[in-house]
Protein backbone atom coordinates (compact mmCIF):
# COMPACT_ATOMS: atom_id res chain seq x y z
CA UNK A 1 0.00 0.00 0.00
CA UNK A 2 2.82 2.38 0.92
CA UNK A 3 4.45 1.77 -2.47
CA UNK A 4 1.26 2.80 -4.30
CA UNK A 5 1.74 5.80 -6.60
CA UNK A 6 -0.82 8.15 -8.08
CA UNK A 7 0.32 7.03 -11.54
CA UNK A 8 -0.74 3.48 -10.70
CA UNK A 9 -4.10 4.67 -9.46
CA UNK A 10 -4.64 6.68 -12.67
CA UNK A 11 -3.71 3.58 -14.62
CA UNK A 12 -6.29 1.62 -12.64
CA UNK A 13 -8.90 4.30 -13.41
CA UNK A 14 -8.11 4.07 -17.12
CA UNK A 15 -8.27 0.26 -17.08
CA UNK A 16 -11.56 0.13 -15.19
CA UNK A 17 -13.00 2.88 -17.34
CA UNK A 18 -12.10 1.34 -20.70
CA UNK A 19 -13.30 -2.09 -19.64
CA UNK A 20 -16.64 -0.52 -18.73
CA UNK A 21 -16.59 -2.07 -15.28
CA UNK A 22 -16.30 1.21 -13.39
CA UNK A 23 -19.36 2.65 -15.11
CA UNK A 24 -21.31 -0.55 -14.53
CA UNK A 25 -20.35 -0.58 -10.83
CA UNK A 26 -21.24 3.09 -10.41
CA UNK A 27 -24.56 2.54 -12.13
CA UNK A 28 -25.38 -0.52 -9.99
CA UNK A 29 -24.43 1.19 -6.72
CA UNK A 30 -26.20 4.44 -7.57
CA UNK A 31 -29.37 2.56 -8.46
CA UNK A 32 -29.32 0.55 -5.20
CA UNK A 33 -28.51 3.58 -3.10
CA UNK A 34 -31.19 5.77 -4.64
CA UNK A 35 -33.79 2.97 -4.57
CA UNK A 36 -33.07 2.11 -0.91
CA UNK A 37 -33.12 5.72 0.27
CA UNK A 38 -36.18 6.52 -1.86
CA UNK A 39 -38.11 3.58 -0.38
CA UNK A 40 -37.05 4.64 3.12
CA UNK A 41 -38.40 8.15 2.48
CA UNK A 42 -41.55 6.79 0.85
CA UNK A 43 -42.38 4.49 3.76
CA UNK A 44 -40.83 6.57 6.53
CA UNK A 45 -42.57 9.85 5.74
CA UNK A 46 -46.19 8.81 6.36
CA UNK A 47 -45.15 6.80 9.43
CA UNK A 48 -43.17 9.76 10.77
CA UNK A 49 -46.04 12.17 10.10
CA UNK A 50 -48.45 9.83 11.83
CA UNK A 51 -46.20 9.43 14.86
CA UNK A 52 -45.44 13.13 15.01
CA UNK A 53 -49.12 13.91 15.23
CA UNK A 54 -50.19 11.38 17.86
CA UNK A 55 -48.53 11.71 21.25
CA UNK A 56 -50.39 8.72 22.67
CA UNK A 57 -49.39 6.53 19.76
CA UNK A 58 -45.74 7.52 20.19
CA UNK A 59 -45.76 6.06 23.70
CA UNK A 60 -46.51 2.60 22.29
CA UNK A 61 -44.70 2.69 18.98
CA UNK A 62 -41.41 4.39 19.88
CA UNK A 63 -40.05 1.62 22.22
CA UNK A 64 -40.21 -1.19 19.60
CA UNK A 65 -38.85 1.17 16.94
CA UNK A 66 -36.00 2.14 19.25
CA UNK A 67 -35.30 -1.54 19.77
CA UNK A 68 -35.07 -2.10 16.03
CA UNK A 69 -33.08 1.08 15.46
CA UNK A 70 -30.22 -0.13 17.62
CA UNK A 71 -29.71 -3.26 15.51
CA UNK A 72 -27.12 -2.88 12.76
CA UNK A 73 -28.71 -3.18 9.31
CA UNK A 74 -25.95 -5.67 8.50
CA UNK A 75 -27.50 -8.09 11.01
CA UNK A 76 -30.32 -8.44 8.47
CA UNK A 77 -27.98 -9.77 5.76
CA UNK A 78 -28.92 -13.45 6.22
CA UNK A 79 -32.63 -12.55 6.09
CA UNK A 80 -32.03 -10.34 3.05
CA UNK A 81 -30.34 -13.22 1.22
CA UNK A 82 -33.04 -15.73 2.22
CA UNK A 83 -35.88 -13.39 1.28
CA UNK A 84 -34.41 -11.73 -1.81
CA UNK A 85 -31.55 -13.94 -3.03
CA UNK A 86 -28.65 -12.03 -4.60
CA UNK A 87 -28.49 -9.02 -6.90
CA UNK A 88 -30.17 -5.68 -6.43
CA UNK A 89 -33.15 -6.50 -4.15
CA UNK A 90 -31.23 -7.59 -1.01
CA UNK A 91 -28.90 -4.60 -1.22
CA UNK A 92 -31.80 -2.19 -1.70
CA UNK A 93 -33.52 -3.87 1.23
CA UNK A 94 -30.48 -3.40 3.51
CA UNK A 95 -30.11 0.27 2.55
CA UNK A 96 -33.84 0.69 3.18
CA UNK A 97 -33.63 -1.01 6.60
CA UNK A 98 -30.71 1.19 7.60
CA UNK A 99 -32.31 4.45 6.48
CA UNK A 100 -35.99 4.07 7.21
CA UNK A 101 -35.95 4.37 11.01
CA UNK A 102 -33.69 7.45 11.18
CA UNK A 103 -36.06 9.01 8.62
CA UNK A 104 -39.16 8.05 10.64
CA UNK A 105 -37.72 9.48 13.86
CA UNK A 106 -36.55 12.67 12.17
CA UNK A 107 -39.91 13.23 10.46
CA UNK A 108 -41.83 12.65 13.69
CA UNK A 109 -39.50 15.02 15.54
CA UNK A 110 -39.87 17.65 12.80
CA UNK A 111 -43.66 17.49 12.98
CA UNK A 112 -43.58 17.81 16.76
CA UNK A 113 -41.40 20.89 16.36
CA UNK A 114 -43.78 22.74 14.03
CA UNK A 115 -44.81 25.85 16.00
CA UNK A 116 -48.39 25.68 17.28
CA UNK A 117 -49.01 29.12 15.79
CA UNK A 118 -48.76 27.65 12.24
CA UNK A 119 -51.57 25.23 13.05
CA UNK A 120 -53.65 28.08 14.45
CA UNK A 121 -53.14 30.20 11.34
CA UNK A 122 -53.93 27.15 9.21
CA UNK A 123 -57.17 26.58 11.14
CA UNK A 124 -58.09 30.26 10.84
CA UNK A 125 -57.70 29.96 7.08
CA UNK A 126 -59.56 26.64 6.81
CA UNK A 127 -56.65 24.40 5.87
CA UNK A 128 -57.64 20.78 6.38
CA UNK A 129 -56.59 17.26 5.36
CA UNK A 130 -54.33 17.02 2.34
CA UNK A 131 -54.17 20.80 1.99
CA UNK A 132 -52.94 21.14 5.57
CA UNK A 133 -50.36 18.43 4.94
CA UNK A 134 -49.08 19.67 1.60
CA UNK A 135 -49.29 23.43 2.12
CA UNK A 136 -48.48 23.81 5.80
CA UNK A 137 -46.90 20.75 7.42
CA UNK A 138 -44.58 19.72 4.55
CA UNK A 139 -43.17 23.19 3.94
CA UNK A 140 -42.80 23.68 7.70
CA UNK A 141 -40.74 20.50 8.13
CA UNK A 142 -38.90 20.71 4.79
CA UNK A 143 -35.70 22.41 6.06
CA UNK A 144 -35.40 19.90 8.86
CA UNK A 145 -36.04 16.98 6.48
CA UNK A 146 -33.42 18.29 4.10
CA UNK A 147 -30.83 18.13 6.85
CA UNK A 148 -31.96 14.60 7.70
CA UNK A 149 -31.82 13.77 3.99
CA UNK A 150 -28.13 14.63 3.95
CA UNK A 151 -27.47 12.34 6.91
CA UNK A 152 -29.59 9.51 5.53
CA UNK A 153 -27.93 9.75 2.10
CA UNK A 154 -24.54 9.35 3.77
CA UNK A 155 -25.84 6.50 5.89
CA UNK A 156 -27.05 4.83 2.70
CA UNK A 157 -23.52 4.82 1.29
CA UNK A 158 -22.08 3.49 4.54
CA UNK A 159 -24.51 0.57 4.46
CA UNK A 160 -24.24 0.00 0.73
CA UNK A 161 -20.57 -0.99 0.72
CA UNK A 162 -20.74 -3.94 3.17
CA UNK A 163 -24.14 -4.91 1.78
CA UNK A 164 -22.74 -5.18 -1.73
CA UNK A 165 -19.78 -7.17 -0.47
CA UNK A 166 -22.07 -9.85 0.83
CA UNK A 167 -25.27 -9.71 -1.11
CA UNK A 168 -24.46 -8.10 -4.45
CA UNK A 169 -22.91 -9.36 -7.70
CA UNK A 170 -21.61 -6.02 -8.89
CA UNK A 171 -21.29 -2.48 -7.61
CA UNK A 172 -18.60 -0.44 -5.95
CA UNK A 173 -18.80 -2.39 -2.67
CA UNK A 174 -18.45 -5.65 -4.54
CA UNK A 175 -15.54 -4.16 -6.48
CA UNK A 176 -13.81 -3.30 -3.20
CA UNK A 177 -14.20 -6.90 -2.03
CA UNK A 178 -12.97 -8.14 -5.39
CA UNK A 179 -9.94 -5.86 -5.26
CA UNK A 180 -9.21 -7.01 -1.72
CA UNK A 181 -9.34 -10.66 -2.73
CA UNK A 182 -7.04 -9.99 -5.68
CA UNK A 183 -4.69 -7.83 -3.55
CA UNK A 184 -5.32 -4.95 -6.00
CA UNK A 185 -4.70 -1.97 -3.77
CA UNK A 186 -4.96 0.38 -6.77
CA UNK A 187 -8.53 -0.75 -7.46
CA UNK A 188 -9.35 -0.66 -3.76
CA UNK A 189 -8.29 2.98 -3.54
CA UNK A 190 -10.02 3.81 -6.83
CA UNK A 191 -13.36 2.44 -5.61
CA UNK A 192 -13.05 4.15 -2.23
CA UNK A 193 -12.39 7.45 -4.01
CA UNK A 194 -15.37 6.96 -6.33
CA UNK A 195 -17.74 6.21 -3.42
CA UNK A 196 -16.46 9.27 -1.57
CA UNK A 197 -16.92 11.43 -4.67
CA UNK A 198 -20.48 10.17 -5.26
CA UNK A 199 -21.46 10.68 -1.62
CA UNK A 200 -19.96 14.15 -1.64
CA UNK A 201 -21.73 15.07 -4.90
CA UNK A 202 -25.08 14.04 -3.45
CA UNK A 203 -24.35 16.16 -0.38
CA UNK A 204 -23.43 19.15 -2.54
CA UNK A 205 -26.74 18.86 -4.43
CA UNK A 206 -28.73 18.71 -1.17
CA UNK A 207 -26.74 21.63 0.22
CA UNK A 208 -27.63 23.64 -2.91
CA UNK A 209 -31.30 22.88 -2.31
CA UNK A 210 -30.99 24.61 1.05
CA UNK A 211 -30.59 27.89 -0.76
CA UNK A 212 -33.90 27.71 -2.61
CA UNK A 213 -36.41 30.33 -1.37
CA UNK A 214 -38.77 27.65 -0.07
CA UNK A 215 -36.12 26.24 2.26
CA UNK A 216 -33.77 29.15 2.93
CA UNK A 217 -35.84 30.45 5.84
CA UNK A 218 -35.06 27.38 7.91
CA UNK A 219 -31.35 28.14 7.93
CA UNK A 220 -31.12 31.91 7.96
CA UNK A 221 -32.53 32.87 11.32
CA UNK B 1 -74.93 48.54 11.74
CA UNK B 2 -75.76 47.91 15.37
CA UNK B 3 -76.00 44.16 15.01
CA UNK B 4 -74.06 42.16 17.54
CA UNK B 5 -70.93 40.70 16.01
CA UNK B 6 -69.81 38.83 19.09
CA UNK B 7 -71.84 37.62 22.05
CA UNK B 8 -70.16 35.97 25.00
CA UNK B 9 -72.42 34.62 27.71
CA UNK B 10 -71.49 33.12 31.03
CA UNK B 11 -68.19 31.83 29.67
CA UNK B 12 -66.02 29.56 31.77
CA UNK B 13 -62.97 27.50 30.89
CA UNK B 14 -60.92 24.92 32.79
CA UNK B 15 -57.62 23.26 32.05
CA UNK B 16 -58.52 19.87 33.50
CA UNK B 17 -59.59 20.54 37.08
CA UNK B 18 -58.18 24.07 37.16
CA UNK B 19 -60.77 26.73 36.45
CA UNK B 20 -59.03 29.54 34.53
CA UNK B 21 -61.87 31.78 33.39
CA UNK B 22 -65.27 32.20 34.93
CA UNK B 23 -68.38 34.31 34.43
CA UNK B 24 -67.24 36.20 31.33
CA UNK B 25 -70.04 38.15 29.64
CA UNK B 26 -69.86 40.80 26.94
CA UNK B 27 -71.31 41.76 23.57
CA UNK B 28 -69.64 43.60 20.74
CA UNK B 29 -71.26 45.63 18.01
CA UNK B 30 -69.89 46.27 14.57
CA UNK B 31 -66.83 48.52 14.58
CA UNK B 32 -66.32 48.42 18.35
CA UNK B 33 -62.81 48.07 19.74
CA UNK B 34 -62.63 46.04 22.94
CA UNK B 35 -59.38 45.81 24.86
CA UNK B 36 -58.98 43.08 27.47
CA UNK B 37 -56.31 44.01 29.97
CA UNK B 38 -54.78 41.78 32.59
CA UNK B 39 -51.51 40.72 34.13
CA UNK B 40 -49.39 38.12 32.34
CA UNK B 41 -50.77 34.62 32.82
CA UNK B 42 -54.21 35.79 33.95
CA UNK B 43 -56.04 34.01 31.12
CA UNK B 44 -56.19 36.71 28.43
CA UNK B 45 -54.70 34.54 25.73
CA UNK B 46 -56.98 31.66 26.73
CA UNK B 47 -59.95 33.99 26.30
CA UNK B 48 -58.73 34.94 22.84
CA UNK B 49 -58.23 31.28 21.93
CA UNK B 50 -61.81 30.63 23.00
CA UNK B 51 -63.02 33.50 20.83
CA UNK B 52 -60.96 32.14 17.93
CA UNK B 53 -62.53 28.69 18.45
CA UNK B 54 -59.15 27.07 19.18
CA UNK B 55 -60.68 25.78 22.41
CA UNK B 56 -64.18 24.86 23.46
CA UNK B 57 -65.71 26.59 26.49
CA UNK B 58 -66.22 24.44 29.55
CA UNK B 59 -69.39 26.40 30.14
CA UNK B 60 -71.31 29.20 28.42
CA UNK B 61 -71.56 30.21 24.80
CA UNK B 62 -69.74 32.32 22.23
CA UNK B 63 -71.68 33.48 19.19
CA UNK B 64 -69.75 35.03 16.34
CA UNK B 65 -71.31 36.46 13.26
CA UNK B 66 -69.13 36.35 10.13
CA UNK B 67 -65.43 35.65 9.74
CA UNK B 68 -62.89 36.46 12.40
CA UNK B 69 -59.19 36.80 11.68
CA UNK B 70 -56.30 36.96 14.06
CA UNK B 71 -52.93 38.64 14.51
CA UNK B 72 -50.50 36.76 16.73
CA UNK B 73 -47.86 37.97 19.12
CA UNK B 74 -45.11 36.95 16.67
CA UNK B 75 -44.14 34.43 13.99
CA UNK B 76 -47.68 34.15 12.67
CA UNK B 77 -46.51 34.38 9.04
CA UNK B 78 -45.58 31.27 7.11
CA UNK B 79 -41.83 31.67 6.50
CA UNK B 80 -41.81 29.65 3.27
CA UNK B 81 -44.21 32.06 1.57
CA UNK B 82 -43.45 35.57 0.40
CA UNK B 83 -45.22 38.43 2.14
CA UNK B 84 -47.59 38.75 -0.79
CA UNK B 85 -48.45 35.05 -0.67
CA UNK B 86 -48.98 35.31 3.06
CA UNK B 87 -51.32 38.26 2.64
CA UNK B 88 -53.29 36.56 -0.12
CA UNK B 89 -54.00 33.63 2.22
CA UNK B 90 -56.37 36.01 3.95
CA UNK B 91 -58.60 35.84 0.88
CA UNK B 92 -59.44 32.19 1.50
CA UNK B 93 -63.15 32.01 2.09
CA UNK B 94 -63.57 35.72 1.35
CA UNK B 95 -65.75 37.10 -1.45
CA UNK B 96 -63.93 37.45 -4.80
CA UNK B 97 -64.26 41.23 -4.83
CA UNK B 98 -62.21 41.47 -1.61
CA UNK B 99 -59.02 41.20 -3.66
CA UNK B 100 -59.68 44.58 -5.25
CA UNK B 101 -58.73 46.25 -1.95
CA UNK B 102 -55.25 44.67 -1.97
CA UNK B 103 -53.32 47.66 -3.35
CA UNK B 104 -54.94 50.16 -1.03
CA UNK B 105 -54.37 47.92 1.99
CA UNK B 106 -50.67 47.28 1.34
CA UNK B 107 -50.13 50.95 0.63
CA UNK B 108 -51.82 52.07 3.84
CA UNK B 109 -49.75 49.59 5.84
CA UNK B 110 -46.64 50.58 3.87
CA UNK B 111 -45.64 47.05 2.94
CA UNK B 112 -45.69 47.54 -0.84
CA UNK B 113 -41.91 47.40 -1.20
CA UNK B 114 -41.68 44.13 0.69
CA UNK B 115 -44.29 42.00 -1.04
CA UNK B 116 -41.70 39.76 -2.73
CA UNK B 117 -39.63 39.40 0.44
CA UNK B 118 -39.80 36.47 2.81
CA UNK B 119 -40.83 37.16 6.42
CA UNK B 120 -37.40 36.37 7.88
CA UNK B 121 -35.94 39.14 5.72
CA UNK B 122 -38.13 41.78 7.40
CA UNK B 123 -38.03 43.61 10.71
CA UNK B 124 -40.48 42.67 13.48
CA UNK B 125 -42.67 45.72 12.88
CA UNK B 126 -42.97 45.02 9.16
CA UNK B 127 -43.85 41.40 9.83
CA UNK B 128 -46.67 42.49 12.13
CA UNK B 129 -47.95 44.86 9.45
CA UNK B 130 -47.90 42.08 6.88
CA UNK B 131 -49.84 39.88 9.30
CA UNK B 132 -52.30 42.70 9.82
CA UNK B 133 -52.72 42.96 6.04
CA UNK B 134 -53.39 39.22 5.87
CA UNK B 135 -55.96 39.49 8.63
CA UNK B 136 -57.79 42.38 6.99
CA UNK B 137 -57.58 41.61 3.27
CA UNK B 138 -60.71 39.46 3.28
CA UNK B 139 -62.81 42.13 5.06
CA UNK B 140 -63.47 40.00 8.14
CA UNK B 141 -66.24 40.93 10.50
CA UNK B 142 -63.92 40.65 13.48
CA UNK B 143 -60.24 40.94 14.27
CA UNK B 144 -58.61 39.21 17.23
CA UNK B 145 -55.31 40.68 18.35
CA UNK B 146 -53.15 38.66 20.71
CA UNK B 147 -50.72 41.19 22.16
CA UNK B 148 -49.72 42.08 18.61
CA UNK B 149 -47.07 44.62 19.56
CA UNK B 150 -45.53 42.95 22.59
CA UNK B 151 -42.54 41.56 20.71
CA UNK B 152 -41.62 44.96 19.25
CA UNK B 153 -39.27 47.60 20.58
CA UNK B 154 -40.81 50.82 21.89
CA UNK B 155 -40.45 52.98 18.76
CA UNK B 156 -41.62 50.24 16.42
CA UNK B 157 -44.56 49.62 18.73
CA UNK B 158 -45.59 53.26 18.51
CA UNK B 159 -45.24 53.21 14.73
CA UNK B 160 -47.21 49.96 14.33
CA UNK B 161 -49.96 51.32 16.58
CA UNK B 162 -50.34 54.25 14.20
CA UNK B 163 -50.63 51.91 11.25
CA UNK B 164 -53.31 49.87 13.02
CA UNK B 165 -55.28 53.01 13.89
CA UNK B 166 -55.02 54.20 10.28
CA UNK B 167 -56.15 50.93 8.75
CA UNK B 168 -59.05 50.56 11.16
CA UNK B 169 -60.22 54.01 10.17
CA UNK B 170 -60.11 52.92 6.56
CA UNK B 171 -61.74 49.53 7.21
CA UNK B 172 -63.94 49.73 10.32
CA UNK B 173 -63.73 46.29 11.93
CA UNK B 174 -64.83 44.88 15.25
CA UNK B 175 -61.71 44.22 17.30
CA UNK B 176 -60.86 42.32 20.44
CA UNK B 177 -57.32 42.95 21.60
CA UNK B 178 -55.78 41.29 24.63
CA UNK B 179 -52.80 43.07 26.11
CA UNK B 180 -50.95 43.72 29.34
CA UNK B 181 -49.95 47.14 28.04
CA UNK B 182 -52.43 49.59 29.62
CA UNK B 183 -51.48 52.70 27.57
CA UNK B 184 -51.83 50.62 24.41
CA UNK B 185 -55.29 49.48 25.46
CA UNK B 186 -56.30 53.07 26.26
CA UNK B 187 -54.96 54.24 22.90
CA UNK B 188 -57.43 52.09 20.98
CA UNK B 189 -60.28 50.95 23.15
CA UNK B 190 -63.92 51.97 22.98
CA UNK B 191 -64.36 49.63 25.89
CA UNK B 192 -61.93 48.16 28.35
CA UNK B 193 -62.33 44.92 30.29
CA UNK B 194 -60.11 44.38 33.28
CA UNK B 195 -59.47 40.70 33.74
CA UNK B 196 -58.20 39.59 37.16
CA UNK B 197 -58.54 37.03 39.92
CA UNK B 198 -58.25 33.27 40.13
CA UNK B 199 -60.18 32.10 38.21
CA UNK B 200 -60.04 35.24 36.08
CA UNK B 201 -63.24 37.17 35.66
CA UNK B 202 -64.15 40.67 34.53
CA UNK B 203 -63.24 42.89 37.42
CA UNK B 204 -64.32 46.09 35.79
CA UNK B 205 -65.66 47.44 32.48
CA UNK B 206 -64.71 50.94 31.38
CA UNK B 207 -66.64 52.46 28.48
CA UNK B 208 -65.00 55.15 26.37
CA UNK B 209 -61.94 55.35 28.60
CA UNK B 210 -60.07 58.62 28.73
CA UNK B 211 -56.56 58.43 27.39
CA UNK B 212 -54.70 59.79 30.37
CA UNK B 213 -51.97 58.80 32.75
CA UNK B 214 -54.16 58.87 35.86
CA UNK B 215 -56.56 56.31 34.47
CA UNK B 216 -53.66 54.13 33.37
CA UNK B 217 -52.22 54.24 36.87
CA UNK B 218 -55.57 53.45 38.46
CA UNK B 219 -56.07 50.47 36.18
CA UNK B 220 -52.60 49.24 37.02
CA UNK B 221 -53.37 49.49 40.75
CA UNK B 222 -56.63 47.58 40.28
CA UNK B 223 -54.96 44.79 38.42
CA UNK B 224 -52.17 44.25 40.94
Amino acid sequence: MTNMTWAEIFQAVAGEWTSGRLVADIYASLFRHIAGVFLAVLVGTPVGLWLGHHARLRRFIIPPLNFLRSISPLAWIPFAVVWFGVGDPPVVFLVFVGCVLPWVFATAQAVQSVPEVYFRVARDHSFKGIELLSQIIFPAIAPSLLQTGRLVATLGWIILVPAEMLAGREGLGFAIMDARNGMRVDLLILNILVIGALAHSADVILERLRKTPMLRWGHER
Amino acid sequence: MNAKVLQVENLAFSYGERLVLDGINFNLQHGEFLAVVGMSGCGKSTLLQLLAADRKPTQGTIQRSGTFRRVHQQDGLFPWLTCEENILLGLRGAPAEAKSGFSELVETLNVVDHLKSFPHELSGGLRQRVELARALIGHPEGLLLDEPFSSLDYLTRMETREYLARILKQRPTTVVMVTHDIPEALFFADRLLLLAGKPASIKKTINNPERNQTLAENIWKELR
